[in-house]
């Protein structure tokens, strides 16, 4: 060998050895069950259905269950897939996440093993709200302005709710796009305002600014394709086998914040815990995308959000049909996931501890003149 | 006796109390202080001195690649640059042979020796082509005419420089140190070469150089530059008859030639070594 | 001639026949064998350290086999391989807009540089605005790219196009800039006017610095298109690498990320070789083992 070669071949050895003796527990250590221990939460502020996370952080809901001395430090994902790259790059514990972040991340369990164990609501407008833009002709109901569509520019962020939902409108209806593109949620909002995209679907608050700031009007949401979308809560499973009791202590907190929401009296508390959490949201849109009431031509209903925070059989079967349609466009390998992949154990212990049932709760939409913190200009493309 | 060529008559130089103020880092620098010197029609003039004594900055105002700060140069009885006009315009009856060689790499020598015509519209390329091959072959070139410069030589690219600016028919050739790079077996066949072309051609040679045996083999006079400002020190005449070959570079008469000059020479090369010259 | 080279009647050496010798000195050369090794020693390393001792985090990545199993499948997994026509239209789009990137940036650029080096008055009216633009990095450019622009393929051609301009404008800038002032001197001598300089002078003095911008440009166009991809929102090898990664598709992350190598590599190669054909004199000076 020569000597330059041989210098290189030791250098690659070398290193490698070095790599394969850095640390090679590649199991997180959580501690011992009672002693304080550090999480980190992959949250979104900027997905009002994942507000529960919120309300735990202002409200330190946790601390109540948690062994004292433990600390909890937040990190914000602008998108599901983010927090669910995260968990799976074991930068995250726990995650709060629509239902396809969700179902694509614990599919992943060569990559790390992760479980859903609650959830965080079920609606029809929370996940996916149908934008159309302003000069759209105005329809008699939400299906006949989704059919616009055809042969249209329509874009929606891929990987989260609002893909899975367009494309089962693309399929429900035969509709078929000029264009499906993928843009995150600040590019679609500067195509509205640019003119140049026709239609998409955005979550909350988004779609709330987007709508009460007149640069897109709200033409529809999940009724159209008469399925309910869904927010996720997610754990690292070395977590809940070393860490019960934080799990258990963490559902808690989380049941706390539920029930704290669930009370229209602490509607505006939310929206100012929100406001707080957020950049460039005003509280009227807050409010609007948590509790308001958009009108039924405008694809609006009565209930935004209903929280059942344990899992029953709707949320299985939804998850089912979900997991079958991913499998279907080759987003998931597999066409059903294993039963182990959604723990519904410790909400079912906490629900029956307590005397509870799920759903637990609904959260009714309330007409825009009854916002509290004073009056909400309607825009222009608001019709009854 | 000389032989003077009689057939020329232009191509006369004439510096006139010529100033150059540099303006460097240091400061004002001046390279050249009231310098005059009369070049004849059809002569090979050798200007000597150490490196960075300013002898460039002559030819450069000669050629019109700088200004001047005061005198006048003519060239026939006509002002070349002077006080209402500080900088000559370069030109193809003052064409220059550089140091370290300016053949155009990207064109082939052919191309290179017809460029001044053809650009100057003088001639339609056809014609220049034809008229550089028969130049080239009296150089002894014939044969690289398809090559590029990278490819020969850098003695034939020295003849083939030299070749292409003869092609103008000018006046005078400013030669600036143009075999300086060269190893000295190579430098001794292109002396002769060039005196062959001269021979060939009778034109004004401006030569610059620091070696005084080229300068003593070649020209017809050779004047010797003070160090920094540049000013003529002492002007030879060289009366070794034309033609010249090698064999007159260990005849009596030039070695005597060299004793006379060389510790002049010498007196200003130690002057420049210890003023710590920047070549200019 | 030296070398075993043949040169045509005129004199000249054709592109393919300088490859072709490139290419059979390569083979003569041991580097060849190098490079393989380097590369076997990359995919090795990457093999062992995910798939068979599965260290640490790397146990997380997708092996060079799954890469290669699934990029082979007639049948892929998440539904991209070779056999896929879509494939082929991810890896089109990106190419045609990076060949349109490219001839605009090096249209512009070109020229741009040519005249930033040439002039001094144009160099102070122009360099001070072009430095001061030139640090924004792509994805700053997006929102405006969108406003500004009508048509999906406008903006992204812009955003790939913009760091090409930069490399190649500040490299043609050099270029003409590293010319020896004895060049343009002689050219004067010689009775050429300034046009004529600029011409036969400038332009071909410039060339071997224009394509090392060109091959730096190229590069750099590869680059800017996974960012100038968010803004397309449907086909291309950055709109894949993007939509996999939020889809937690980690084998089509890597297809994608070495389409876009191996392609980019080839532009490369492409470029370089359009300069080998325009700079004859060069390439036969190296052959002849060095250059002035």
């Amino acid at each position: 060998m020569s000597k330059p070669f041989r210098s290189y071949a030791a250098a690659a050895v070398v290193s490698m050895a070095l790599a394969a003796l850095a640390p090679l527990a590649f199991a997180k250590d959580y501690g011992k069950p009672g002693t304080p221990i550090k999480l980190t939460i992959g949250y979104q502020p900027y997905y009002t259905q994942a507000w529960s996370a919120v309300i735990q952080k202002e409200m330190e809901l946790w601390k109540k269950y948690l062994p004292a001395g433990s600390t909890v430090e937040w990190e914000i994902g602008l998108q599901g897939a983010i927090v669910g790259n995260a968990m799976l790059a074991d930068k995250n514990d726990i995650g709060y996440m629509g239902d396809m972040p969700t179902i694509v991340a614990i599919s992943k369990q060569n990559v790390r093993e992760l479980r859903m164990v609650a959830v965080l609501g079920l609606a029809n407008d929370q996940c996916s709200v149908f934008l159309s833009r302003n000069e759209a002709p105005d329809f008699k109901s939400p299906e006949e302005a989704v059919k616009w569509w055809q042969g249209k520019r329509v874009a929606v962020a891929k990987g989260s709710c609002t893909d899975r939902s367009g494309q089962e409108m693309m399929r429900k209806f035969g509709i078929k796009p000029e264009q499906y593109l993928n843009q995150n949620i600040e590019v679609q909002t500067s195509n509205f305002k640019a003119g140049r995209l026709d239609g998409s679907i955005m979550w909350e608050p988004t779609a709330s600014k987007i709508i009460m700031e007149g640069i897109a009007k709200r033409i529809g949401d999940t009724k159209v394709i008469g399925k309910m979308d869904g927010g996720f809560m997610a754990m690292q499973y070395e977590l809940i086998k070393q860490r019960p009791d934080v799990v258990k202590g963490w559902l808690e907190a989380e049941l706390d914040a539920n029930l704290f929401w669930a009370k229209p009296e602490n509607y505006m508390k939310v929206v100012e815990m929100a406001h707080k959490n957020t950049q460039g949201f005003s509280k009227e849109v807050l409010w609007m995308s948590m509790a308001g009431k958009y009108p039924k031509v405008m694809g609006g209903g009565d209930v935004r959000n209903i929280m059942y925070y344990g899992i029953n059989d709707d949320v299985r079967n939804m998850i089912k049909e979900q997991v079958e349609f991913l499998h279907g466009i080759k987003v998931l390998p597999m066409a059903e996931l294993p039963k182990e992949l959604v723990d519904s154990s410790w909400t079912d212990e906490i629900l029956k501890r307590r005397g509870l049932n799920v759903p637990l709760a609904k959260i009714e939409s309330q007409d825009p003149s009854k916002y509290p913190g004073g009056k909400i200009t309607l825009p222009a493309s608001w019709r009854e | 006796m000389n032989a003077r060529p009689q057939t020329a008559t232009k191509g006369a130089i004439r510096i006139q109390n010529v100033d150059k103020v540099y303006f460097a880092h240091e400061g004002a620098v001046q390279a050249v202080s009231d310098c005059s010197l009369d070049i004849r029609a059809g002569e090979i003039c050798m200007i000597v001195g150490p490196s960075g004594c300013g002898k460039t900055t002559l030819l450069n105002a000669i050629a019109g690649f700088h200004d001047i700060t005061g005198g006048a140069i003519y060239l026939d009885g006509e002002m070349l640059c002077g006080p209402d006009k500080p900088k000559a315009e370069p030109g193809p009856d003052r064409v220059v042979v550089f140091q370290n060689g300016a053949l155009f790499p990207w064109k082939t020598n052919l191309d290179n020796v017809a460029f001044g015509p053809v650009m100057q519209g003088k001639m339609r390329k056809a014609h220049a082509n034809q008229k550089a091959r028969g130049l080239m072959a009296d150089a002894g070139l014939s044969g690289v005419e398809h090559n590029y410069p990278g490819e020969i030589s850098s003695g034939m690219r020295r003849r083939v420089e030299i070749v292409r600016a003869l092609m103008n028919d000018p006046k005078v050739l400013l030669l600036d140190e143009p075999f300086r790079a060269l190893d000295s077996l190579t430098k001794s066949v292109m002396h002769e070469a060039l005196l062959e072309i001269y021979y060939n051609n009778k034109v004004t040679i401006f030569f610059i150089t620091h070696d005084l045996e080229e300068a003593i083999f070649l020209g017809h006079r050779v004047a010797i530059m003070t160090t920094r400002p540049c000013k003529p020190k002492k002007i030879l005449e060289v009366d070794i008859p034309h033609p010249r070959n090698y064999s007159v570079l260990t005849s009596p008469r030039f070695r005597s030639l060299m004793e006379e000059t060389v510790s002049a020479v010498h007196e200003e090369a130690v002057k420049a070594f210890e003023a710590g010259e920047k070549e200019m | 001639m030296a070398n075993g080279l043949r040169a045509t009647s005129a004199g000249e050496i054709g592109a393919w026949t300088m490859f072709m010798y490139r290419f059979s000195k390569s083979l003569k050369s041991p580097t060849p064998y190098l490079m393989l090794v380097g590369f076997a020693l990359f995919f090795g390393a990457w093999f062992l350290l995910s798939e068979v001792f599965r260290v640490w985090r790397f146990a997380s990545l997708p092996g060079p086999r799954q890469v290669l199993i699934e990029w082979f499948n007639p049948n892929p997994v998440y539904g991209m391989s070779l056999y896929t026509p879509d494939y082929y239209m991810h890896v089109w789009m990106s190419l045609r807009r990076v060949l349109y990137a490219f001839v605009i940036s090096t249209g512009l650029g070109v020229p741009f540089g040519l005249f930033l080096g040439w002039s001094k008055n144009f160099r102070e009216f122009t360099f001070p605005v072009f430095e001061t633009l030139r640090p924004i990095p792509v994805l700053a450019w997006v929102p405006l790219a969108i406003v500004m622009f009508k048509g999906d393929e406008t903006p992204v051609i812009f955003l790939t196009a913009l760091a090409s301009f930069y490399a190649t404008a500040l490299n043609t800038m050099l270029g003409v800039q590293s010319i020896d002032p004895s060049y343009p001197r002689a050219a004067a001598c010689l009775g050429a006017s300034r046009w004529q300089i600029f011409r036969h002078i400038i332009i071909p003095g410039a060339l071997p610095f224009i394509f090392t911008g060109l091959q730096i440009s190229v590069g750099v166009a590869w680059f800017s298109l996974v960012a100038a991809e968010m803004v397309s929102g449907e086909y291309g090898l950055g709109y894949l690498i993007n939509s996999s990664y939020v889809n937690v598709q980690y084998p089509v992350i890597i297809i994608g990320m070495m389409s876009v190598g191996i392609v980019g590599y080839a532009s490369s190669a492409l470029v370089r070789l359009a300069g080998d054909y325009l700079m004859q004199w060069r390439v036969r000076e190296l052959a002849l083992g060095g250059g002035r």
